[in-house]
Order: C-alpha cells, then structure tokens, then sequence
C-alpha cells in the first residue's frame, strides 16, 4: 500500500534523525578503551597494547 | 519508460562466457593446488570467515581479536551465508571457498546482465558481444569470480544510476543504501541523489501540495544511506566506535592522507622493479599510474558529458587513494564506467585485424595477472 504524503515525510524525518544521531555518536561519543582510542582514534601508541574486540 | 531487458541469447552467452572463464581458470590453477583454494587470496579469507562465523568471530590476526573484520561490509557476508547454507557449506575451509565462489559468480552474471541493460541505455550502438569480450577478458577481471564484493557492487552500482536516470527514486535509494552496504565507496552516490532531489524540488515549487513534495524528497535522501548507518550502529554497539571500519585500516597500513600526498608520493617512488618480484611490496607507482588512468578516463567521460560516471570513477579513485594506493588497479580495471569506455573504443578500431589484436592483448594480460593471483603476488591485488 503506498504512503501518504504524511507518513512519507513523516518516515523520511525518523530516518533522517535517526542516522544523524548515529553519527553523531560515531563522531563525537565513542565508548572505546584507552588502549583502542590510543591505537585507532589518536594513533598516540605505535602498538596495541588491549584486548581483541 | 521499461527498462531495456537483455535478450535472453545474450544472457545465455553471458552465462556460457562465464563458464568458459571459469575453465581456463580451473585449468591454469592446477599446477598450485586445488581451483577454489587458489582462487581464494587476500581480502577472500576474510569475507569468508565473517560470512560462516560473524564480525564476533576471532579474526586470527595478531591479539586484535575481532576487530580487523569492521573494515569488511556487510552486505557481502550476508549473501554468502546465504549461499553456504543453500549449498550446505561447512567448517571445512574448501567447502565455504566453493560455496563463496558460486555466489561471486552468480553476481558477476548479474553484473554483465546489468551491463547489458546499462548499456543499451546510455550506449546504445555498442554491441553487447563486444561488451562481453571485455567483461570478460579485461585483466584484473579475476576479481569478479573471486570471493570479492566486484560483481556485487558494479551491479548493484549501474543498477542504482539506471534506476536514478529513470527517476524511480525508492528504488534507487534502496540499491544504494544496498551499495552502501557493501563499500564505503557506496555513499558517493548520495550525490547524485542529492542534485536529483534539488531539481525535484525546484521543479515543483509552485505545486500547492508541499508536505508531498517535501517527502518525495527527503524519503529517497533518507533511505539511501541506511546501508552505512546501520553498518556505522552495529559497530557503536559491537565496538562502541562507529567509525571503526574506517579507523581499523590502521592495521593495514591505511590512514587518511589525502589523494594528492599518495599520488605524488606514489609517482615518485619509481619501484617499478617490484612488478617483477612477485614477493616485494606492491609497486607503488604502478598502483599510482592506475590511479592517474582512471582519473584520466574519468575527465574524458565528463568532458563527453557523462557527469554521473566521471563522478563515480573520480571519486571512487580519489577516496580509497587517499588513505593509500594498494587496490586501485583492481578498483580501476573492474570499474564498469572503464569497461564501457574501454569496449567504446575498441568498437572504433577500424584497422583490419585490430580488434582481433586488442582482444589477444587482454587476454594476454588477463592471464599474466591471474597467474600473479595465484601465487599470491601483491601486484596482483
């Protein structure tokens, strides 16, 4: 059944903030170890010193 | 406007080429080992694990646990699962190489068939035989029947920008939101789909129902990412980085820094020597002269006016080759926009015998670089 051009901008509002919220958490609220942001993020450690994810 | 469908002759001679190919490989792998064992190098056994065991599985790479799989998308995974349990695979290795190769070579079928319909859109004089020749004796073309994303991207690729040029826009930000599923370079058709929407509503501006116009807008821009988002929230919730398949190329010696530094850089080199070596690193001014190619053919398409395709080759060359240039001959010569430029100016050749020449040449070339892929030479990937 299409939708209605209410639910269609509707679902396109949810979508769109949904992913910027994913973002938005990639960029700015990693949950990561010291060792991984030293490692991956800052490249401040020349070798990994944590754990496999 | 129906979308061209190939005849199904041309269909059952894509399927025999295919076949074919599958042949001569088998036959020029027997000297190294089993077929789909030899066949299966690099980024193969990587896909392969993720597809049978998951991104939680141990990646056997150094103490880094699971993270290295995050570099691989998806999308590509999945559908191998899928083939392993249809095909019953199991832990045995051989079993998921085989199962892998049938669901590659499954998509690079699609992807000629694709071409195909592509073709007869934007090139309609160029004979599909001739298309097919270079579909399939293009070098680097191993990678298609490989256990590698080529055939399920370059299909998924046209499919979204013929679905964009008919302005059937869901379904186009579906297969792209598939395509960004499948490599990061997917997002670049985010902007097509941008400046298509733009001209949608500019288009419509004096149309009285706005909430409508504004949805056929934003739903399509919506969808299109979600392949990346999704993949970008599994990551946050696995990892607690979202950006993880982006920072664990790290590991293979990928970190941002820029196109113009690598290219130069790579130029400047001159290892060209290491081609001959199959076990020295990767030549990086051969890598970069790939890179400069494709650039190359990517300004002769925009200035023939094929804006999208000179985009998404340009782009496409410039995004990975900003991190570093290992893969971009592979990423070049499979691209389908070089393919069809490629079959375009065969199709010119006048000379007698010319064409003849051509093909041979390729085909010469195809086989050098399949034997480099068979022992594992890192000019070859």
């Amino acid at each position: 059944m299409p939708l209605s051009a209410r639910a269609r901008l509707i679902l396109a509002l949810i979508l769109m903030i949904a992913q910027a919220a994913i973002v938005a958490l990639a960029l700015f609220a990693p949950r990561v170890s010291t060792a991984y942001r030293a490692y991956f993020l800052d490249h401040t450690a020349a070798e990994w010193h944590g754990e496999g994810g | 406007m129906k979308l061209p469908r190939p005849r199904s002759a041309l269909a059952a001679l894509a399927v025999l080429a295919v076949l074919l190919r599958l042949t001569v490989y088998w036959l020029a792998a027997q000297p190294f080992g089993p077929f789909a064992d030899t066949m299966c190098q690099y980024d193969c056994g990587w896909y392969l694990r993720i597809g049978f065991s998951g991104y939680g599985a141990d990646a056997e790479f150094a103490n880094y646990g699971a993270l290295p799989h995050w570099a691989f998308f998806p999308l590509f995974p999945l559908l191998l699962r899928l083939s392993f349990a249809l095909l019953h695979a199991t832990a045995d290795l051989a079993s998921q190489e085989v199962a892998g190769m049938v669901a590659a070579n499954l998509l690079y079928v699609g992807f000629i068939l694709t071409a195909f319909a592509y073709a007869s859109r934007t090139r309609p004089t160029l004979d599909r035989r001739l298309l097919l020749l270079v579909l399939v004796v293009s070098p680097y073309g191993y990678f298609f029947s490989a256990v590698y994303t080529e055939g399920l991207f370059n299909l998924l690729l046209l499919a979204a920008v013929m679905m964009l040029a008919e302005r059937r826009m869901l379904a186009c930000a579906t297969l792209t939101a598939l395509l960004c599923a499948t490599r990061p370079t997917g997002v670049l058709m985010l902007l097509p789909i941008g400046i298509e929407r733009l001209r949608h509503l500019w288009r419509g501006r004096t149309r009285p129902d706005r909430m409508a116009l504004l949805g056929e807008t934003l739903l399509p821009l919506a969808i299109a990412p979600l392949g990346l988002s999704l993949f970008m929230a599994a990551q946050y919730i696995s990892v607690g980085d979202g950006l993880a398949f982006s920072h664990v190329q790290i590991l293979w010696d990928r970190h941002w820094i820029g196109p113009l530094t690598t290219l130069t850089h790579g130029m400047m080199q001159e290892d060209w020597a290491n081609l001959l070596t199959p076990t020295a690193p990767p030549s990086q001014s051969y890598d970069a002269a790939w890179a400069l190619l494709g650039l190359g053919l990517a300004g002769f398409l925009a200035w023939r006016r094929r804006w999208m395709e000179a985009w998404l080759l340009a782009a496409g060359i410039l995004l990975p080759a900003s991190t570093a240039l290992h893969s971009l001959p592979r990423f070049v010569a499979t691209s389908p926009f070089v393919l069809l430029t490629l079959a375009q100016a065969i199709a010119r050749v006048q000379l007698p015998h010319g064409r003849l020449a051509i093909f041979i040449l390729l085909a010469v070339l195809h086989l050098a670089t399949l034997g480099l892929w068979f022992i594992g030479a890192n000019s070859a990937y």
